[in-house]
């Protein structure tokens, strides 16, 4: 493999390393006595530390370097961390993030913060450790050899070995004793092993009770070489069920006169141990530290079986099953081979059919991933403009483990920030005393969920603020020519204004949002996954900002209508409802303008072969279906010929040659092989 | 495959498919040619060019066909038991082409092939790359790029962006 492709999977990785990192550092905030999760981010940063260094990342390692040595701090102390100090590890990871950029881009220099970062990490480092015991102090150096805390070899401890006895008694059930005296050559290093190795191995099929580390003859720091092995012999007490050669496959890549495994039985005769020659061994692992931390190990090991998978491999896979689809529609459509009329003959069909949608099911599934990634990502949000705008926000969330297609959740991420940006800026109140006399808590609350309704996927953002001023965004958008006078609105369309470019309610812009480019954008990103928006509110409750989005990308329910002898899917989000008016509900403006009266409302006709310029027909409007489609502009009635029924269908692009062809969106493969086109109902009127 | 074209050596270079349109004979070289077909239904699609035949599902993807009869300016006619769609690939996208028969793959010598002349033909001469002789027949090589390259492409494009 090329280095430079071993650096883009560490870039990957790195990123992935950052992203989780942000987000465990939010959730150690929140239950500050779980150690395991101060352990997990120290991991993160450890594996980005030893790998920045392989790539020559000096920055990026020598800030991880000290970043590390916080944490470690924290991790191996009782002190929990303050919230000026966990504003500090996020900002840290900003900068991670940010020298990490440096990095890859090979630019020079320093991102902006980074000495200053760095200078108050230091700072931590240096006020905390006066406190704690002498053997920490030493951690936070620099020096390699302090660091490794080598004044424990100036002043030698001696370990008082337990008993022999005393590890019968840790036994577990079946489990027997042995003695494992591993007297690994000194250049074990540079063959690639390291004690630590063995010892989780071992601890995958066994428990470590204790161990005995003899180190050759202490080194000065001149002499000191990283890739010699210093320990001449390490003794580990070990209890398992497994057998001796078992335990002797570990050991399989050492040279034979390297490792020595007794086994040890209880003594019911009393026996002496091996005489060992262990002048001050030292006690290292505390054991039931080791035993834990091996089982998380274990436990993510088992969690996180993931093949990476190329995205277009997978959607190659998806393009064969759609053709499989297709081809066993095909096959059960038939009327030749519905004319069999054999048992088994059936039989096979069904089955195939049924195995069919089985593997569909199954690759959709791959593509499917829970959304709770994103939602975590926008607890930093939150956090980040609670702050801003000194408003304290609680965020809510809700179905975190609501699956989505993977390309949606890309798409989703920016317009999330967006509105719940929008919700804590102009939503939430400023003023706690508003909130409090509207029998509110201090606290704003934000809530975020994800559920499925009716065959698509809902994000709402719900906040609990005053509300929308309708009669404000009304005014600001007469001001703004965004609508006339004369426009009749309903509630929805005057909430939907605030989505139009260069609408923005804020007198004030402020740093968060206000800019008016904000829930423009948001529109326009869902729009591009098909999806749309919807906004509500309740004056002093608070708005709701709902996100509707299809099941995947691929496939969308659609509405099959025929036009001029002609099959066309019209996608049943925008359905609203279809019917057939009475002669007397259609009118007729001037000769041309057709409109047709639904209820209260009076909706304009337009006629689909007319927009499409398929021919020049005009069938009666009560002798046709109208389709009552709501766009971007409003509602409207689409006369065709008639419904031919709801299907699934999977979306195809239609290609660069047809690309923004008017009305149409894309194509759909049917049943009998054809293509029909998907109409693009903003188009359409 | 501008590359390809220009090099013209060797026998690779020369290998044609040929294919009828009413009486004449038109080739396309033959490393742009992904597959031939039969026939079959095509969907229309509204407000295009009217030689652009619509689109059809080549085993999944769907691909847009053209009317080569109709972009000649040659009378249309119904499909018949010869008819092919010849399936193309220009800068990576597949485009069906209809013809009227699919004739034959042939090589060509260096030496029996020449520049167009600037008349005689029905078909405007900027689509066609060279003239190639065999035997006693005449086949005219098309240049793809130029019947369905940018310039084309932009304007179906161009016809359509006033949405």
């Amino acid at each position: 493999m090329s280095k430079e492709k071993l650096k883009q999977i560490f870039i990957e990785e790195a990123n992935d390393i950052i992203e989780k990192m942000d987000i465990d550092i939010l959730n150690y905030e929140e239950s500050p006595s779980n150690k395991a999760l101060l352990n997990e981010i120290f991991r993160g940063v450890h594996t980005l530390k030893g790998s920045a260094n392989a790539f020559n990342f000096s920055r990026l390692g020598e800030f991880v370097h000290h970043f590390e040595d916080v944490l470690d701090f924290f991790r191996s102390s009782d002190i929990t961390p303050s919230a000026s100090h966990v504003d500090l590890f996020l900002e840290s990871v900003n900068l991670i993030k940010e020298t990490l950029e440096f990095e890859i881009s090979e630019r020079s220099g320093h991102p902006e913060g980074y000495e200053a970062c760095l200078n108050q990490i230091q700072k931590i480092i240096s006020t905390l450790k006066t406190t704690p015991e002498p053997a920490q102090a030493t951690i936070t150096c620099n020096d390699l050899a302090q660091e490794f805390g080598n004044e424990i070899f100036d002043e030698p401890m001696p370990v008082q070995r337990p008993d022999e006895a005393s590890f019968f008694e840790r036994l577990e059930g079946e489990e027997t004793l042995y003695t494992i005296i591993l007297t690994l050559d000194s250049d074990i290093y540079l063959r690639g092993f390291d004690h630590f190795l063995f010892f989780k191995n071992l601890s995958h099929v066994g428990r470590i009770l204790a161990s005995f580390w003899s180190p050759i003859d202490t080194c000065t720091l001149e002499t000191f070489d990283s890739e010699y092995n210093y320990f001449r012999q390490v003794e580990i007490m070990y209890a398992t069920q497994s057998s001796q050669a078992q335990i002797e496959e570990i050991f399989d890549f050492l040279e034979p006169q390297e490792y020595r495994i007794v086994a040890t039985p209880r003594p019911t005769v009393a026996q002496p141990i091996l005489n060992v020659v262990s002048e001050e061994p030292v006690e290292v692992a505390s054991v039931p530290l080791a035993k834990e931390e091996n089982k998380e190990i274990k436990a993510a090991l088992v969690q996180k079986t993931f093949l990476k998978i190329d995205a277009q491999k997978l959607d190659e896979l998806f393009d064969s099953i759609g053709e499989l689809v297709i081809a066993q529609n095909y096959l059960g459509e038939n009327g030749k081979i519905k004319a069999v009329r054999d048992a088994e003959v059936t039989k096979t069909i069904e089955n195939l059919s049924k195995i069919t949608k089985l593997i569909q099911n199954r690759v959709m599934s791959l593509r499917m991933i829970p959304i709770r990634d994103t939602f975590e990502k926008m607890k930093r949000v939150v956090r980040d403009s609670s702050k801003k705008v000194g408003k304290p926000i609680h965020l809510v969330l809700q179905g975190e483990d609501t699956e989505i297609d993977k390309t949606m959740v890309e798409a989703l991420s920016d317009p999330l920030i967006h509105i719940i940006r929008n919700s804590i800026d102009h939503g939430i109140e400023t003023n706690v005393e508003e909130r409090r006399k509207a029998g509110k808590s201090d606290e704003g609350i934000v809530t975020l969920s994800a559920y499925h309704r009716g065959g698509n996927i809902i994000i709402e953002v719900k906040d609990d603020g005053r509300g929308i001023n309708k009669e404000k965004v009304y005014q600001k958008a007469l001001e703004r020519g965004l609508v006339k006078p004369e426009d009749e609105l309903n509630e929805a369309q005057i909430y939907n204004l605030i989505m139009q470019p260069g609408f923005s309610t804020a007198d004030v812009i402020s740093d968060l949002s206000g800019r008016g480019v904000g829930l423009d954008v948001v529109r326009t990103a869902i729009e591009s996954v098909r999806g749309k928006v919807e906004i509500s509110s309740v004056p002093n409750q608070g708005s709701t900002f709902l996100i509707i989005l299809p099941l995947t990308l691929a496939i969308i329910d659609g509405m099959i209508v025929r036009s001029s002898e002609k099959i066309f899917i019209i996608p049943t989000l925008c359905i609203i409802e279809s019917f057939r008016p009475a002669e007397d509900e259609v009118h007729v403006a001037g000769s041309k303008e057709e409109f047709v009266q639904l209820r209260s409302e009076l909706l304009p006709i337009v006629r689909l072969n007319r927009v499409l310029e398929l021919d020049t027909q005009k069938p009666n409007a009560w002798e046709s279906t109208l389709v009552c489609i709501e766009n971007q502009k409003g509602k409207f009635a689409l006369l065709v010929d008639e419904l031919v029924g709801r299907q699934q269908v999977v979306i195809k692009t239609l290609g660069e040659f047809f690309a923004k062809t008017e009305g149409v969106s894309g194509g759909a493969v049917m049943g009998n092989g054809e293509v029909a086109l998907i109409l693009n109902v903003e188009e359409l009127y | 495959m501008e590359e390809k074209h220009a090099k013209g050596v060797g026998l690779t270079a020369n290998r044609f498919l040929t294919f009828y349109l009413q009486e004449e004979i038109y080739g396309v070289n033959i490393f742009d040619v992904k597959e031939i077909i039969a026939m079959m239904k095509t969907t229309p699609v509204p407000k295009t060019p009217h030689f652009i035949k619509g689109v059809m599902n080549l085993r999944g993807n769907i691909i847009p066909v053209v009317d080569m009869r109709i972009k000649f300016d040659m009378p249309e006619i119904e499909p018949h038991m010869y008819t092919s769609i010849v399936i193309i690939t220009i800068d990576g996208k597949n485009i069906g082409f209809i013809v009227d028969k699919v004739e034959e793959v042939v090589n060509v010598d260096d030496e029996n092939i020449s520049l167009p002349p600037e008349f005689g033909s029905n078909v405007d001469t900027k689509f066609i790359k060279n003239m190639a002789k065999q035997k006693n027949k005449v086949i005219m090589i098309l240049d793809l790029v130029a019947l369905f390259g940018e310039d084309e492409l932009g304007v179906v494009q161009a016809l359509s962006k006033t949405a």
